[in-house]
């Protein structure tokens, strides 16, 4: 195969890679947005939408296989496929979690709520939307200055997360909104892995431009 | 104002936005303060009025329903897609939801619509469009009109038609059909927020679509939108 069907086709996978990171933004908001409305039915559209996330996952993976198997690529053009393939791992992982956001909404229900912590929330994912946009666009313009940038916005998300534990924490005797509170802690930790997501990536475009892998942070030693 | 004193870019967008939307609220409350003050006079018919008054707050509310829905889904904070939904049962469900209203507009309601053709929206964001469409038509296209609905498949898109043969619009208007607060209706003597067209392109552009329009004067209108269809997984 020439090199130049070789570059159009590595050309072709990082587009595919952007359109995914859209998809995630899509699903991130939706899921947000069934929380915040208590919309049962968006958030099963956001489970559903999950489908369409992990079509798209395989179709990349094969695709960097398939240029590995065949083109065996090497330096930068090597360093870009094994990126790439963090990279759509970490997006899907980030869909993942906002299926469980609309599957906590689901459970949640029949249940009491607190409005002003759901309206923290938002503020969490505005947060975390603007990490996933610089995460992808970062990796997309080799930007190491404002990959790293990631760190300071997560750091962000990480107290947000904090917060709300306490929050939580302070919700008092009924059981009904303890039983919410404590789903509403699974809802802040997976917007805060969406955080750590997007560093990941941060970190993938880092190796990408200088060929060495490092994390950004110590605090992602202690990360699922 | 002289020329130099004019704002431009996106400051003027936003300037002339406000402007338009107070205008546009401006109206119905003038109206709303009118009926206020007839209501006060003796010998009239005070309940008539507060119909009419209540009417002027239902398109108040919905001008500034309107107008927040357009606003989230430029701010992205309103999803249009969401994976793919079957065309046919919606534009079943929102020519049922209208029977009434086309009946006594007179207006004919017809779809080709094959089964399994699937567009790039979530079912709200179809409804959205389906009914801005059919109330178009009910406001604009006279009695014995016909409103369609039809949609193929065309390689890897999906050409959705909506039209209808009635009364139309000046050619000269058309190309001003999708503009915010845009009103070919220049004595507004019907009713509406002037927003149902701009959030019908707003949608199908989100949904990666194009929107065009057609139509004259006795020639009806035509909406012609082509949507992506789905593809497969395989990126290369």
């Amino acid at each position: 195969m020439p090199r130049d069907v070789f570059h159009e086709q590595l050309e072709r996978l990082e587009a595919a890679i952007q359109e995914q990171g859209q998809l995630v933004l899509r699903a991130l908001r939706s899921s947000v947005n069934a929380l915040h409305r208590r919309d049962s039915g968006l958030a099963d559209e956001v489970i559903a939408f999950d489908d369409e996330i992990d079509r798209r996952y395989h179709g990349l993976q094969q695709g960097i296989e398939g240029l590995l198997a065949l083109q065996t690529p090497v330096a930068v053009d090597l360093r870009l496929v094994l990126a790439m393939l963090h990279v759509n791992l970490h997006l899907e992982r980030m869909g993942d979690h906002c299926v469980t956001i609309a599957k906590l909404t689901k459970l949640s229900q029949s249940l009491t709520s607190d409005p002003s912590l759901v309206a923290g929330f938002e503020d969490v994912a505005v947060r975390a939307e603007e990490m996933i946009r610089v995460a992808l666009a970062s990796f997309a313009t080799r930007d190491v200055a404002r990959a790293e940038m990631l760190v300071d916005l997560d750091e962000l998300i990480d107290r947000a997360n904090r917060r709300v534990v306490s929050h939580v924490l302070d919700l008092g005797g009924d059981a009904a909104l303890r039983e919410w509170g404590l789903r509403m802690i699974i809802v802040s930790r997976c917007l805060e892995r969406i955080g750590d997501h997007a560093v990941d990536i941060g970190e993938q475009t880092a190796y990408l431009v200088t060929g060495e892998f490092r994390e950004f942070t110590d605090a992602s030693h202690g990360r699922d | 104002m002289s020329a130099q004193d004019l704002p431009s870019g996106y400051e003027g967008l936003r300037v002339g936005f406000t402007a338009a939307v107070s205008h546009e609220l401006r109206t119905p409350l003038a109206r709303l303060l009118s009926l206020l003050d007839t209501a006060k006079l003796p010998g009239v018919d005070v309940q008539e009025l507060i119909e009419e008054a209540c009417a002027e707050v239902v398109e108040m509310t919905q001008l500034v329903d309107d107008i927040l829905f357009l606003s989230e889904l430029e701010q992205g904070r309103e999803v249009v897609a969401l994976g793919f939904t079957e065309l046919a049962p919606y534009v079943s469900e929102v020519f049922e939801a209208n029977r009434e209203r086309a009946l006594r507009a007179e207006l004919g309601l017809e779809q080709d619509v094959p089964a399994g053709i699937v567009v790039p929206m979530r079912p709200r964001m179809l409804l959205v469009l389906l009914g801005n469409l059919l109330d178009n038509a009910l406001r604009y296209a006279g009695r014995g009109a016909t409103f369609r609905v039809v949609a193929r498949l065309e390689g890897h898109h999906v050409v959705l038609e909506v039209s209808d043969d009635g009364a139309g619009v000046d050619a000269s208007d058309v190309p001003r059909l999708f503009e915010r607060f845009f009103r070919s209706d220049r004595s507004r003597t019907t009713r509406g927020t002037g927003l149902g067209l701009a959030i019908v392109k707003h949608i199908v552009g989100a949904a990666d679509g194009t929107a065009e329009v057609e139509g004259a004067l006795g020639q009806g209108t035509r909406f012609r939108f082509v949507l992506p269809a789905p593809r497969g997984a395989r990126i290369i």
